[in-house]
């Protein structure tokens, strides 16, 4: 895969903070996802990934991009303009899925008015046309949704949780755009449903050819699916691996600890180790590794010792210092 | 279907208590009906033939069936001051007042629902603050209060507006179809009379109005604030929506659903607050028709306008409730 070669996105050293008060809540964000690639982030709640790529993305209103440089196609984002630059992209080459399927669909809009509109943005159809509504009712057909024409007049309530989320798959991929951002798509949905749909989102990738950003806290869900995975900690970038590669390379300590407590068929229950400690939330601007309190192989400088960043872009990385997973 | 069966169920349950109330009302207030309706100077034996006369002799609960069996007739009673039945008396106050209040939802609805949505879209920004600040300097202001002050400013000292009545001296002779003026002179070709009748009704329907629309703009901006919060607005931006589409599109319909509900009640309301800007700007009216009856101590006439606007509250509501019936997405998904 070339993943270096002419990435669709990269960025570099982003960070992110809140509007009001000015707080650094993620830092030092330095990835690339290449075209075709499939990208996870991994991180536990409160670890700012999904305040990380909502503000990226333009599509939070409380934060702002505060460092960094946003790359897309060979463009580089200014910092003043990033909001509008990104809203130009939206909807035309970046489509986002939101997370809660319950939420993200508007209650008192058909389904076919929904992706209409989405058509129209996007390509500029006519959303009463036979052309918008023939699109429409192909995209439906895509996603699996049994008797898409059907569909097409019904309301988000006459659909499941995995229904609706099918559903908002087809509103973004109608747009055909070439990155595909998905902010936890199957938390709100039961363990069978979840499969589906990420399974859903890789293939419909896979053959349209796009690049996904796939954000999760499940790293088992991402490792099966995804082509790399970065991970985020309280609002540090700490690792960056080839998913396949897992068995041959050392990963960083918290990522170990992450795979550690998932449970798979060949660990006893006594093997399932939990994290000590809490998880730090993200914002405390902390200069060293925010893993340290509860890292089993940490040293004292790892507090003190600012935390490396993937400067050179690299397609694997980890931040520790102590040489972990590097 | 069955939703609309059991509004109108409630609705009809919800007017027998009302009407219960107002019958109880009628017994507890003090003094002897017989006594009063049969004048200073009647003896013992006249106020005895008259309680028998007025069914005051039956048990409580006969004097209820007989007054609900009354009602379904139309038969509100006899007024005590004008000896007329209350009925007519109230088909002739109800136009005016319906027509102020009318007036008054339409400024509400003017104001609560852009000024909410627009609040609730800045959010936290000075406007925001502003309007707020407004919203509840006017929750307020007393009813009474508010009128007197239009009344004295843009009436008395510019001479805006007329100061009081409901239409000009020189158009007293114009006599009404249905006894809503606004549409009388319309119907009749009127517009000379259409802007006199107009320029008299917006003074008090502000005042009518103030209390409310601070209360709808503070509902309506509170239930569009949950709105922008949700993922499909997320998801619309995302789509690359503009503002405009989101706020008109997607934000409104769903948030302005809460709004309707309190809009119902506040027609009933504002009925009730009639008695005040009726009495202040010397509008004839169900209110002003409330103080007289209850300065001269016509019983029958209060529970009657107690009745009536009870009566107006109902069904304002179930016309709301009907109204988001028929705009639910259920409903639209099975036509």
């Amino acid at each position: 895969m070339s993943v270096r070669d002419d990435p669709l996105l990269r960025l570099d050293r982003v960070s992110v903070a809140l509007r009001q008060g000015g707080r650094e809540m993620v830092s030092g964000v330095s990835l690339s996802v290449g075209r075709r690639e499939l990208f996870g982030i991994v991180g536990e709640s409160g670890s700012g990934k999904t305040l990380f790529t909502r503000t990226v993305f333009g599509l939070h209103d409380d934060a702002v991009v505060s460092g960094g440089e946003v790359t897309f196609d060979g463009r580089t984002m200014p910092a003043k303009s990033h909001h509008t630059e990104m809203k130009r992209l939206l909807g035309k080459r970046i489509g986002f899925i939101p997370q809660d399927p319950f939420s993200s669909l508007n209650p008192s809009m058909r389904v076919g008015a929904q992706i209409t509109e989405a058509l129209y943005l996007a390509r500029g159809l006519s959303p009463k046309s036979r052309e918008a509504r023939d699109a429409a009712i192909a995209v439906l057909a895509e996603v699996g949704i049994p008797e898409p024409d059907i569909a097409f007049r019904q309301f988000p309530d006459q659909f499941s949780g995995g229904m609706r989320q099918r559903i908002v798959i087809a509103i973004v991929l109608a747009q055909e755009p070439e990155l595909l951002i998905a902010d936890e798509p199957t938390t709100a949905l039961d363990a069978s449903t979840q499969r589906l749909i990420v399974d859903l989102i890789v293939e419909r990738s896979r053959t349209r050819g796009l690049s996904v950003i796939l954000i999760s806290h499940n790293l088992e869900l991402l490792r099966q699916s995804m082509d790399r995975i970065g991970v985020l900690y309280s609002g540090q970038f700490l690792n960056l691996f080839q998913a396949d590669q897992l068995a041959h390379q050392e990963v960083h300590p918290y990522t170990q600890a992450l795979f550690d407590c998932i449970p798979t068929k060949d660990k006893t229950l006594a093997d399932i180790r939990p994290i000590p400690g809490e998880p730090a939330g993200a914002g405390f601007g902390l200069a060293g590794c925010s893993f340290a309190d509860r890292c089993a192989f940490a040293k004292d400088r790892c507090c003190a010792t600012p935390l490396p960043i993937n400067d050179a872009g690299q397609a694997r990385f980890s931040a520790c210092i102590i040489g972990k997973g590097a | 279907m069955a939703y609309i069966l059991q509004r109108v169920a409630f609705s009809a349950l919800s007017l027998f208590v009302l009407v219960f109330i107002t019958f109880l009302l009628s017994h507890v207030v003090p003094g002897d009906p017989a006594i009063a309706a049969a004048g200073p100077n009647a003896g013992a034996e006249k106020i005895a033939a008259l309680r028998t006369e007025m069914g005051l002799d039956e048990p409580f609960v006969t004097q209820f069936l007989i007054y609900c069996g009354n009602i379904l007739q139309g038969d509100l009673g006899t007024s005590w001051f004008t000896h007329q039945p209350i009925l007519d008396d109230l088909l002739r106050e109800l136009p005016p007042s319906l027509e102020l209040v009318v007036i008054a939802m339409v400024i509400n609805l003017a104001i609560s629902l852009p000024v909410g949505l627009l609040t609730a879209r800045y959010n936290g920004t000075t406007f925001d603050d502003i309007v707020r600040l407004f919203a509840m300097a006017g929750a307020g202001l007393p009813i009474f209060w508010t009128a007197i002050l239009l009344q004295q400013s843009f009436a008395a000292d510019w001479q805006l507006f007329p100061v009081a009545g409901r239409i000009g001296f020189e158009y007293r002779a114009f006599e009404g179809i249905t006894g809503f003026y606004l549409l009388d002179s319309i119907l009749r070709g009127r517009p000379d009379v259409f802007f006199d009748v107009l320029s008299h009704l917006i003074l008090p329907a502000f005042a009518l109005s103030l209390l409310f629309t601070a209360v709808g703009v503070r509902i309506t901006r509170t239930s569009m604030i949950g709105e922008f919060r949700k993922d499909y607005v997320t998801l619309a931006r995302a789509k690359g929506a503009g503002e405009g589409r989101i706020m008109f599109r997607h934000v409104f319909p769903n948030g302005a659903t809460p709004s309707l509900t309190v809009f119902g009640m506040q027609f009933g309301w504002m009925l009730g607050a009639t008695v005040l800007v009726e009495e202040i700007f010397g509008r004839p009216g169900i209110g002003r028709y409330a103080v007289k009856a209850v300065t001269q101590s016509d019983i029958h006439g209060v529970v009657a306008v107690v009745f009536v606007v009870g009566l107006v509250f109902l069904l304002a509501n179930l016309a709301v409730d009907m109204t988001l019936y028929a705009l639910s997405p259920r409903k639209r998904a099975e036509g």
